[in-house]
């Protein structure tokens, strides 16, 4: 019998070997070993996913790597989430994301929320060419944390000025992060607009909306 | 001691040596504009691309700012290089330019693919006529006895124009003139016989480059060809980027009047040339993209750059020469060859006239591998085309060492044991452009330095792979993995402590442009029902035509190698179709019907695009 720290580590290799069958197999064992789902998704599951991120980061593995090592991810948490209970169940953080209105390519927003949700994120995907009244709407509605406003176009960022002013008009700025990124956008321009945040890809993403979401009490 | 504290300051350019007066805390970049000096400015000046460098020698400016120092390496911010879009001056300063674009020695295509033409019929010629003088008896007015003897009317766009200057011409010329023709309309009148001078110009308006080819329209034949550098870039590298300056006041105009003033020094630099006067030039034919044929006629084109992107107007136009700004015949006219959609412009129709694709009883393909990456598919039986949004690695951007087309460009790139290169008028290496980047990429994967997924090997693996070790040590690992090509000589843009390289980041930007016109293609193949081994031709146009090397293309996986053969590289196709409209008003028609009949594809709403887009990024095995 394999101890704990042995399968929590081989989960995390499955992620990073991009290997479905490999991660449902192990998941199955982790449950038979006792091993708590919660611990067996975040210490295990999602530790491959950073570590594939920051791969990603280095260059060293791209987009389809990642993608398919989501998806022995996924392959995974169906094996476990089921199994989740009590206060662990409760998400990292809640964000609504989309692409800003008059932009329609959404591959990049489409990785972000893949990597946002494994990661524990609970995501309102508003879509493409999204009005920025609607972002507004929808993190008030959702209850959100956080606001993510994706373009590839220059010609529609200001979009996502326009939308911290809309924010700031309605009187509720503070409630929500708002974290932009897309191949034109900077971190200058973020800070110029006042967004809370800036990633420069997918991978960025998460840790720049964990890090703006900050430690949620659980419960909430 | 009094201090200095006068409003004006004067800002020295070198190496050009140019001194201009500024106010104190008037920023760089604008003085470099007025000074007509050409900076690398691919995000019109918003601090994003790092590229509008120059160095400080003297004087006093404003502070370091953090885009600077994020964008700056830690060796030029030491050496006094600031990025002149966010520099203001605050005294009298002498400036050394180190990014400028020499664009005198652009290698430009200005040849393009050139069919066999028989159906030669010109919208504008000229006929000599000999009118009887006006008496007492026939009560005739000028311009009745002209088109009583030409059998055609004066065209009412010229008219004001051609009959201020008609009686003069009927008198001075004892009533023997000529007329100029376009279709059945007079379009002006001059004195004497000038019948053999009649000429028209093929214009190709490029985002990077501008070309104008000259041609007798009595006899088809070119006259001479002419190119220059789109000066559109001083605001903007790519097409949305000068989009958005049309939102800044006075910026339509702006780009407009840079466009038509480029466009007369071409006219008369290749009239010059062919010893040949722009007066007796009457028709220019227009070929270029959407967002060049807007801003050419001064049309808003920001519906273009936001969904759901709709142009102004697509069908062709004809306007006056004189009221779009352009200076040839005071008769003269102006035609733009029409669109398909916002991406997909009148270059391709132009390209899609000159290859004949809407012909051929064989399905085939025309691919611009550029920033647009537009590509048409079809026969006589039918179009689709599409816009990939590739992204300027293919054109030598967005690459650590990238450049365009210029002297001294690292353009092909051979791996046979050791590294060999060829650069642009053999000059010394300064950058690397887009054939450069693609043959670089192609010897790569052949020598397993790169594997499948565009991953840079480790050091330790290539050579535990069987690498080549004369290529492990061009392998750097310290900080960004890279492979080096040219080691460092000190000279010019790119050039860095590791001289010219591709990194690991460089080859996943040329991995997105590769997937997203080889998911493009796909797309259009899928449309039609049509597999690769169906496909007859592959024409490939673009800025570097001629200098692609087929293998690399196949190599990359941007050409399914089952189509290797069956690659023709079509040069300059705009500059070629707009010449054979200018010839023959069958063509014309031509070029108005393919545009209407192609469908576009709008490929970020297609369903399963996604998908597609990222399974085509990995390399073919």
């Amino acid at each position: 019998m394999r101890d704990d720290k042995t399968i929590l580590e081989d989960l995390a290799a499955s992620v990073i070997s991009m290997d479905e069958m490999k991660a449902v197999a192990v998941s199955e064992e982790a449950l038979e070993r006792g091993i708590g789902a919660y611990e067996a998704i975040t210490g295990g599951l999602v530790k491959g996913m950073e570590a594939m991120g920051a791969s990603f980061e280095k260059g060293a593995v791209f987009v389809p790597e990642l993608l398919l090592a989501s998806e022995a991810l996924y392959a995974g948490l169906d094996v476990l989430r089921p199994h989740v209970v009590g206060r662990a169940k409760h998400t990292v953080g809640k964000a609504v994301i989309g692409v800003v209105e008059g932009d329609t390519h959404d591959i990049g927003k489409n990785l972000v929320k893949l990597m946002l949700e494994a990661a524990g994120f609970e995501i309102i995907d508003l879509g493409r060419d999204v009005p920025i009244q609607r972002f507004l709407e929808a993190a008030v509605d959702n209850g959100a944390d956080l606001i993510g406003v994706s373009t590839l176009m220059t010609t529609t960022m200001r979009g996502m000025r326009e939308l911290v002013d809309l924010l700031v008009e309605a009187g509720i700025r503070d409630r929500f992060k708002v974290l932009v990124g897309g191949a034109p956008v900077s971190r200058s321009f973020a800070r110029q607009i006042g967004a809370d945040g800036y990633a420069a890809n997918a991978v960025a993403a998460v840790s720049a909306a964990k890090e703006l979401v900050g430690n949620l009490v659980p419960g909430q | 001691m009094v201090k200095d504290s006068s409003p004006e300051v004067k800002v020295t350019f070198l190496p050009c040596n140019r001194t201009i007066k500024a106010r104190r805390g008037a920023n760089l970049l604008d003085l470099a504009h007025e000074a007509v000096i050409d900076l690398h400015n691919s995000c019109d000046g918003s601090g994003t691309c790092g590229k509008c460098t120059v160095s400080l020698l003297e004087g006093e400016v404003s502070p370091i700012t953090r885009e600077e120092l994020t964008l700056l390496t830690s060796a030029e911010i030491a050496r006094g290089v600031r990025l002149a879009c966010r520099t203001q001056v605050l005294g009298d300063a002498r400036v050394k330019v180190v990014c400028e674009v020499d664009t005198s020695s652009l290698r430009i295509l200005e040849d393009g693919f050139c069919p066999k033409f028989s159906a030669y019929r010109p919208a504008v010629r000229k006929a000599c006529v000999q009118l009887e003088k006006p008496s007492l008896t026939d009560g005739l007015s000028d311009a009745e006895r002209v088109e009583r003897a030409v059998g055609a009317g004066f065209s009412t766009r010229t008219a004001l124009v051609a009959l201020r200057s008609l009686p003069g011409a009927l008198r001075d010329s004892g009533f023997n003139v000529s007329a100029v023709l376009c279709g059945d309309e007079i379009l002006g009148i001059e004195a004497g016989d000038t019948t053999a001078e009649c000429y028209g110009l093929a214009l190709d308006i490029g985002t990077t480059t501008v070309v104008a080819s000259l041609i007798d329209l009595s006899t088809g034949i070119e006259a001479g060809t002419a190119s220059c550098g789109n000066p559109q870039a001083r605001h903007g590298q790519d097409v949305l980027t000068r989009i958005g300056h049309t939102g800044h006041p006075g910026g339509l105009e702006k780009l407009r009047r840079l466009i038509i003033r480029k466009i007369n020094e071409l006219a008369r630099a290749v009239c010059e040339n062919a010893g040949v006067s722009p007066r007796h030039v009457y028709e220019v034919v227009v070929a270029g993209n959407a967002t060049m044929v807007h801003l050419l006629l001064g049309v808003p084109p920001a519906s273009l750059g936001v969904s759901p992107y709709v142009t102004a107007f697509r069908r062709g136009l004809t306007a006056g020469a004189a009221e779009v700004g352009l200076g040839i015949s005071e008769y003269g006219q102006v035609h733009v060859l029409p669109s398909v959609s916002a991406y997909v412009g009148a270059d391709i129709v132009a390209g899609i006239v000159a290859t004949g694709l809407h012909e051929s009883r064989k399905p085939a393909l025309l691919v611009d591998v550029g920033t647009n990456g537009e590509i048409a598919f079809g026969s006589k039986d039918g179009m689709v085309a599409c816009s990939c949004a590739a992204g300027p690695a293919l054109e030598g951007m967005n690459i650590s060492c990238g450049t365009i087309a210029v002297e001294g460009a690292i353009e092909t790139v051979s791996m046979d044991g050791s590294v060999e290169f060829e650069t642009i008028g053999g000059a010394d290496p300064i950058g690397i452009c887009g054939s450069g980047i693609i043959d670089a990429v192609a010897a790569l994967l052949n020598n397993q330095v790169v594997d499948r997924s565009g991953r840079i090997l480790p050091v330790r693996r290539f050579l535990d792979g069987g690498g080549n070790p004369s290529l492990a040590c061009r392998i750097s690992e310290r900080g960004e993995v890279k492979f080096i090509l040219a080691k460092n000589n000190g000279a010019g843009q790119g050039a860095s402590a590791d001289g010219i390289f591709v990194s690991q980041k460089d080859i996943r930007q040329v991995q997105l442009a590769k997937g997203a016109i080889s998911s493009g293609m796909q797309v259009l193949l899928k449309e039609v029902g049509v597999s690769p081994a169906d496909i007859d031709k592959v024409y490939v146009a673009g800025a570097f035509g001629q200098h692609l090397r087929r293998e690399s293309l196949v190599r990359m996986g941007l050409v399914p190698q089952e189509l290797s053969d069956k690659v023709v590289f079509v040069g300059n196709s705009s500059k070629t179709g707009a010449a054979l409209c200018l010839l023959s008003l069958d063509k014309r028609a031509e070029a108005e019907e393919i545009a209407g009949k192609i469908r576009y594809f709008e490929l970020s709403v297609y369903p399963g695009y996604d998908r597609l887009f990222v399974e085509a990024l990995a390399f073919p095995a």
